[in-house]
């Protein structure tokens, strides 16, 4: 082999093959590193050719844009066919194509996660280039298989060599110049890059382990045998390859032309009226609304914003976004699916006017054009929530609409969390499995104040070994590295023509749902957009609640209905209260102790008030200032005007996302892009913890301009808490509206509020025996499941000249509602009198045991035991007995009856709820209990008296945002007590604190703002064991 | 098979039955054995069994190791091993075995006596319960006994923690009463449905009447009330005493010091003298296992000219040999064995003896290994491994080969230096470099630049570099 000499003359060089982490498990740099290093290393080009795959190219591409990085990116893929690898590269937008389709056809015939490529889809290839890396094997059929490449690709054929420093390599180098000669291709030199540095080849391995399922010890030699597969320095390349193949990489890289940036978003054309252009449809749309919306007169300054807003969205060509939102929108509406937008867009006039948001742009003083910001370059946000139980009829039409070829839902990445990345890192050297377990369990990543390095190294790992110092620097790489794809919640993407021609199309994990390469950021970089069609339950309760006003009250309610009569004093009084459970959004303990603090009493107060109890916030500290403020028990004062511009909604206090973000710009003075970059690194934070490099920024930032190092660093607190779960004014806008409208529901029609949110179950925060808790705490009847008079969901009925609430069969558990609809249409045309009748129904016998379980048979039936033990007679299920309605031999009476505490243990173990016992109560009357107060007495005790507390834990949180502190929730038969513990007394108290199921608290009562009320805890002591005291003293006295 | 519903049962339950094992094999008097400690299985994440200073911590059987660890982050835990116990009540069967006839086991931990035949011989329960509750008191582990006209119910009596010694039908009857139908040996789903129509106790179900019953349980479920009410004869299938003797101690804390090991062996070695002793035998040869942390188990035999049975005898013989040997790891069990106690033939073979040679070869290496000890005697096997040293790796006679690739000679020399030295001559490259990075995760890392040169000779060298410029000569082409 021919050696160049070692002067060093100036030479170019293209890596044409590179794979990034998104070749799962097989390479171990992030793009981002890779062109980095790249630039670094003084290549001309850089080819992302992640296997059978384009999911990590965008994010190369974004790195090169945002720094402005002088070196060229070329999209690529590899591919594995009969043992010969190929990479194909692409020349212009036509090979983009290509090689995207030939992915998803790869991708669309295989499971999730693998591909299968077939030699037609090579044949396909018309302007990609292809380079092939010979079989190294010396069993091969190298010659053979280099022979129908090249009579397919012709010149755009290359034979590529990969030069790793390894045994034997002579020997297949020249193999392969046997083989160039014989095909005559030209030879392209490459470092086949798994890693951007020599310093990840540790790492490697480790993921190389983890796919083998083995440890890296017993890797042996299926692994590589040193460093080589990386970016290599250009005098090293110039001394390992002859000079004209690398000239030949260069040359490759200068034929190709195509960028991402060509990827221009074809709309689909139909959402625009024939014969006419989109931006005039739009206004057409806008006027029409404007009619419906401002019926009573467009008021002048709203007819400016409208004429901005169309203006905006014209120059930045966003009407097909608008005009796809306003179909789909339109869909669900006339299916009577309620929705309703929100994001930084949603609360535009135009949104208000095309109806995609009842957020009425006069009750709150957003600019659209900070939404739409021409500066930052950002792309428009709406993310539609529809009814959850009613979702996929919207996605259905959108499949149907549009066809499966032209949409499919965006990527999520799933990245390595530190729990993952410390099992698989810990697997693949060979830690012990318990010992895994062990550290995994006992690892408090909320413990800012210890790093989980020393918290491993209290748990028992030695710091000092080498084995151990191994573990964590892998584990500190691994975490955010990508795992697989999985779907987006709803974000889909929507083109003109067939999608694979944009973007590689693979299979979801879900049956029938196909999924984009890309992620909703990668999407973002290239100013694609997506449509975000949400699923959310509060709309599902509140159609449901709609509809029985429709039926009972002949009320035709609806949202803008609502919020058009205006801010309601008896509505807010309530939620000052804090009589918020089942309300939207405010319904949380910590959202209900906030309450009484903030007093909202106008619609933009419940925007702050449901942004302000977030990490972002309270690790911000900003939540005191805020209250003070508005209290006027603090001076309002801005460090400049620029800073009184971003902050003057919130009196000074920085509570929004877009707050934080506009304070980086203002006051730190982060460019548009870089505060761009800070959204997103928001956004990830917690996958790969990308949010600390603005630290030192937004610091010197901030000092630099005048302020504290102090509040610079609250802010960036707060920053870190939005990462934990970003809050944005736009969305809160959004959430206060369902928040008011729920409130006002149950302000006005409590018993229809409450049936519509359990038949809306499961979503929110409480379970349907706390909301029937509620019910009757609100004098509200509730009456139990019942054969002969409940249908499948609960109902409203009259009881005693009010309206009360029938329980409905879908509370009980293990039965399944097509047993229930059997149950119903025999029940339209006979009365059910017998078991038998019932079982005679062909309904499954473990259902037929459940509604016993229920007492659904009470009316026909001894008792619930009875019930079941007549149930449980197989001879019920012969055909003698099915022929008649009665049994033929009446079987002997069941004569145990069931005590109070029966009836308790089985209605919670049947439907979850007692509407009759509570367990306390019971306890009480059985004179089991020690002296204390019940929850609806607490108020009337003095602040700081000392107070036993007895009830039921219904809720136990350690929030993260409250170092050591757990709250927790007891409940009586009057309601539910605050319980605070200091860390202190848990850890003292370990036993009761953590096994009580029921448990007394003797503490001090602290009474704060708003008359709050929290018990302190001193002593807790566990009265579970009472239960069967009282189990063996209720048997005793039947 | 045996059928029976007049005799009398006793049932012994013994509820702690690893952790009494455990505990017994401590160590040394200084270590603290009111350490909190639970035995924890891991397949339902439940811990199973509790000593007291856990049980004060507010450790409770069937809690998960989450919250256990919480409770108590200092536990110690040991997986549940059923084996444990099943072997520990087939030695205590055996025991019993001198004093009682009909034994039954119920694994994992459970033994069934048959009283009634034994009474004429010790003359009433009483006192054939005090001889019982001796020869218990001897192995020292916790136990719950109760006595009744059906397995099923002294079973039942004796779960629920009740230690009753009686004959009186109308006392079980009582105590049988006040039983709780979870722990017998209804079928799970029965009890379930029982439960939900409100019986718990042995009194609710004996108040339902039979043939309804029996419509709406499961024919095993039926069997087993039938028991607890006296209707229906045991089934059980005697105890044979074993035909080996085995025994498994597994350790409290981990030793290093072999000496540590002889109090711990000389109680297993008095169970394997009870067991010969009983047997009226000997033996010549024993096994030992010792079970190290993350090694393989250090196997050791041990010989006597002749065939004894004391245990002083063999802990002396042991002593001897554990002085010599060195241990890899950290010792956390020991399994002693007993497979021929009859006293063997000493073999008769002489040198001119027609064998194979596949044979001789086996025989030699077997005296080789007994003469020289195990470690002495190794083959060579191949390893995959990058690092030339670490390809050809001398291991045990009689492991598993791996099979070498056939690129794994590629470019490698004929002889390997066992340590490379400087290269001191001038040699010329005729190939390389070939590069090996590798070995990072057991320390022993390697950064080497291999190549094939020629010395002035002529002969082929294998030499590399290292990252300082350093060169070595590693072996030579033949």
């Amino acid at each position: 082999m021919a050696t160049l000499s070692d002067n060093p003359q100036q030479l170019s060089f293209a890596e044409l093959v590179c794979q990034t982490n998104f070749s799962f498990l097989q390479a171990a740099s992030h793009p981002e590193e890779l062109v980095r290093q790249a630039y670094f290393l003084g290549y001309q080009a850089i080819a992302i050719t992640d296997e059978c795959s384009m999911a990590g190219v965008v994010r190369a591409y974004t790195e090169i844009r945002n720094n402005h990085l002088p070196i060229k990116l070329i999209v690529g893929s590899k591919f594995v066919l009969n043992q010969q690898t190929m990479v194909l590269i692409c020349p212009n937008r036509q090979a983009y194509s290509e090689c995207c389709r030939i992915i998803t056809n790869a991708r669309r015939r295989a499971e999730k996660g693998e591909y299968q490529l077939s030699e037609w889809d090579l044949k396909t290839i018309k302007h990609c280039f292809c380079l092939w890396l010979p079989n190294e094997s010396p069993q091969n059929n190298n010659l053979e298989w280099g022979e129908s490449l090249k009579k397919h690709f012709k010149e755009r054929l290359f034979l590529c060599v990969k030069r790793w420093l390894t045994a034997n390599e002579e020997d297949y180098i020249v193999a392969c110049q046997t083989l160039a000669n014989a095909l005559s291709l030209d030879i392209v030199a490459s470092s086949a890059a798994l890693m951007h540095d020599p310093s990840r080849l540790s790492l490697l391995q480790c993921l190389q382990a983890i796919h083998q399922g083995c440890t890296v010890s017993e890797l042996g030699r299926n692994t590589l045998a040193n460093a080589e597969a990386c970016l290599r320095p250009l005098n090293k390349l110039n001394r390992i390859f002859p000079a004209n193949w690398l000239v030949n990489a260069s040359l490759l890289a200068t034929a190709c032309d195509f960028c991402l940036s060509e990827l221009a978003y074809e709309y689909p054309a139909e959402v625009v009226a024939d014969k006419m252009t989109p931006s005039e449809y739009l206004r057409q749309l806008v006027e029409e609304g404007i009619k419906k919306r401002f019926a009573e007169g467009l008021p002048t300054d709203v007819r400016a914003t409208i004429e901005k807003e169309l203006r905006l969205i014209k120059e930045q060509s966003y009407e097909h976004f608008f005009l796809t939102i306003y179909d789909i929108v339109q869909f669900a509406k006339a299916k009577g699916i309620l929705y309703q937008g929100r994001g930084s867009a949603a609360n535009s006039v135009v949104c208000y006017c095309l109806e995609i948001t009842a957020v009425d742009p006069r009750q709150i003083d957003v600019l659209f054009e900070r939404f739409i910001s021409k500066e930052r370059n950002e792309p428009p946000d709406i993310d539609v929530d529809f009814e959850h139980e009613r979702r996929e009829e919207v996605i259905q039409y959108i499949y149907q609409k549009y066809g499966r070829q032209r949409t499919a839902l965006t990527a999520t990445v799933v990245c390595y969390r530190f729990k993952s990345a410390l099992r698989e890192v810990g697997k693949s050297l060979g830690v012990n499995q318990v010992d895994l377990d062990f550290f995994i369990k006992n690892v408090n990543r909320r413990d800012r104040a210890i790093s989980w390095q020393s918290q491993l190294c209290e748990l028992g790992l030695d710091p000092m070994s080498t084995q151990a110092k191994h573990f964590v620097t892998l584990v500190e790489q691994l975490v955010g590295f990508p795992r697989h794809l999985s779907q987006h919640v709803g974000g889909f993407i929507i083109s003109a023509g067939p999608l694979y021609e944009l973007v590689p199309i693979e299979n979801a994990a879900m049956h029938e749902r196909t999924v984009i390469q890309w992620d909703k950021d990668d999407l973002e970089s290239l100013k694609l957009l997506k449509v975000d069609v949400l699923a959310l339950g509060m709309l599902t309760a509140i159609r449901k609640s709609f509809d029985l006003l429709r039926r009972h009250y002949e009320q035709d309610c609806s949202i803008p209905f609502i919020t058009k009569l205006g801010d309601d004093k008896q509505v807010y009084a309530r939620v000052q209260r804090a009589d918020t459970v089942g309300v939207f959004q405010i319904e949380s303990r910590a959202q209900m102790s906030m309450l009484p603090r903030l007093k909202p009493s106008c619609y933009y107060d419940l925007v702050v008030q449901i942004a302000i109890v977030r990490p972002g916030p309270i690790q911000g500290d900003m939540v005191h200032p805020y209250l003070l403020r508005r209290d006027g028990k603090e001076v309002i004062n801005y460090p400049s005007k620029a800073v009184e511009k971003v902050l003057a909604r919130t009196m000074g206090v920085p509570i929004f996302q877009e707050q934080v973000i506009a304070l980086a710009m203002v006051a730190a003075g982060f460019s548009g892009g870089e505060a761009d970059q800070l959204r997103r690194a928001m956004a990830s934070w917690k996958k790969n913890g990308e949010l600390t490099k603005f630290r030192a920024k937004l610091v010197t930032g901030m000092t630099e301009r005048g302020y504290s190092a102090e509040y610079a660093e609250r802010i960036f607190e707060q920053i870190t808490g939005f990462g934990e779960y970003g809050f944005p004014e736009s969305h809160s806008a959004s959430f206060a509206v369902l928040a008011y409208v729920s409130a006002w529901l149950k302000h006005y029609y409590p018993a229809v509020f409450y049936i519509g949110l359990m038949n809306s179950l499961p979503m929110g925060f409480y379970t349907p025996a706390q909301i029937v808790q509620d019910a009757k705490r609100h004098n509200i009847s509730v009456l139990p499941c019942c054969i002969q008079q409940s249908e499948y969901d609960h109902k409203l009925v009259p009881h005693k000249k009010a309206y009360g609430i029938r329980l409905g069969m879908r509370l009980v558990k293990g039965l399944k509602q097509s047993s229930v609809e059997k149950i119903l249409s025999y029940r339209e045309k006979n009365v059910i009198y017998s078991i038998q009748q019932v079982r005679n129904l062909d309904i499954p016998i473990n259902c037929l045991q459940a509604l016993a379980s229920a007492n659904a048979f009470s009316s026909i039936s001894d008792n619930r035991f009875a019930s079941r033990w007549e149930l449980l007679d197989d001879r019920g299920n012969l055909p003698l007995f099915k022929q008649g309605n009665k049994v033929a031999s009446k079987p002997q009476a069941y004569l145990r009856q069931p005590s109070l505490f029966d009836d308790l243990i089985e209605d919670y173990a049947s439907v979850g709820l007692s509407i009759n016992q509570h367990p306390i109560s019971l306890l009480a009357n059985a004179d089991l209990l020690p002296r204390f107060t019940t929850a609806n007495q607490l108020h009337k005790l003095p602040h700081k008296s000392l107070v036993s507390v007895i009830g039921v834990v219904s809720c136990k949180q350690s929030p993260g945002t409250a170092a050591g502190v757990t709250f927790i929730t007891l409940e009586d038969h009057t309601g539910n007590t605050n319980v605070i513990i200091w860390q202190a007394s848990a850890r003292a108290q370990k036993a009761a604190y953590l096994n009580a199921k029921i448990l007394q608290v003797k503490g001090i009562l602290e009474r704060g703002d708003g008359g709050v009320t929290h018990v302190i805890a001193g002593r807790l002591i566990d009265l579970t064991h009472l239960l069967k005291t009282l189990d063996s003293k209720s048997r005793d006295f039947k | 098979m045996q059928f029976d519903t007049q005799s009398l049962w006793l049932y012994l339950h013994f509820p702690m039955l690893q952790l009494n094992v455990l505990e017994q094999s401590q160590v040394s008097e200084t270590q603290d054995i009111d350490k909190p400690r639970a035995i924890y299985q891991s397949t339902n994440n439940q811990i199973v069994q509790v000593n007291q200073a856990a049980f004060n911590q507010g450790i409770r059987i069937g809690m998960g190791l989450a919250k256990a660890s919480l409770l108590f982050s200092d536990l110690a835990l040991h997986e549940y091993m059923p084996e444990i116990e099943e072997n520990t009540i087939q030695q205590l069967a055996q025991s019993l075995y001198l004093i009682t006839s009909d034994i039954a086991l119920s694994p994992p931990s459970g033994i069934i006596l048959r009283a009634q035949n034994m009474l004429h011989l010790y003359g009433d329960l009483k006192s054939y319960w005090r001889i019982i509750s001796y020869c218990l008191g001897q192995h020292g582990y916790d136990y719950q006994a109760a006595s009744a006209y059906s397995i099923q119910s002294a079973k039942l009596l004796a779960l629920q923690g009740k230690t009753l010694i009686t004959e009186e039908r109308k006392a079980i009857q009582q105590q049988l009463e006040k039983c709780t139908i979870s722990l017998s040996e209804i079928d799970a789903k029965d009890v379930e449905k029982l439960a939900r129509i409100g019986v718990h106790t042995v009194k609710e179900l004996q108040k339902l009447p039979a043939a309804e019953l029996a419509n709406r349980v499961s024919r095993y479920s039926m069997n087993v009330i039938n028991e607890l009410r006296g209707h229906s004869p045991a089934k059980v299938r005697f105890f044979q005493p074993a035909t080996e003797f085995q025994d498994f101690i597994e350790l409290i804390y981990e030793i290093e010091d072999l000496q540590k090991l002889l109090p711990v062996l000389a109680r297993s070695l008095s169970k394997l003298e009870h067991f010969l002793y009983v047997r009226n035998a000997r033996c010549m040869s024993i096994a030992l296992d010792l079970l190290q942390r993350e090694e393989s188990p250090l196997k050791l035999e041990f010989n006597s000219a002749l065939p004894i049975y004391r245990s002083s005898d063999w802990l002396e013989i042991i002593g001897l040999k554990l002085e010599r040997t060195a241990l890899s790891a950290p010792v956390y069990g020991v399994e002693l064995y007993c497979v021929n106690y009859e006293i063997t033939p000493v073999p008769n073979d002489d040198m001119f003896a027609q064998k194979s040679y596949h044979i001789e070869g086996l025989s030699l290496i077997s005296r080789l290994i007994s003469k020289l000890g195990e470690d002495k005697v190794k083959s060579l096997s191949y390893h995959a491994d990058f690092r030339p040293e670490k390809c050809s790796q001398l291991s045990p006679v009689g492991h598993k080969r791996n099979k070498q690739p056939s690129t794994a000679y590629a470019d490698r020399p004929g002889i390997l230096l066992p340590q490379p030295q400087l290269l001191t001559h001038q040699i010329s490259i005729i190939k390389g470099p070939e590069r090996i990075i590798s070995g990072w995760w057991d320390e022993q890392q390697i950064q080497r630049d291999y190549f094939v040169g020629q010395d002035a000779q002529g002969q082929q060298v294998w030499v590399y570099k290292t990252p300082d410029n350093q060169w070595f000569l590693h072996g030579y082409f033949v």
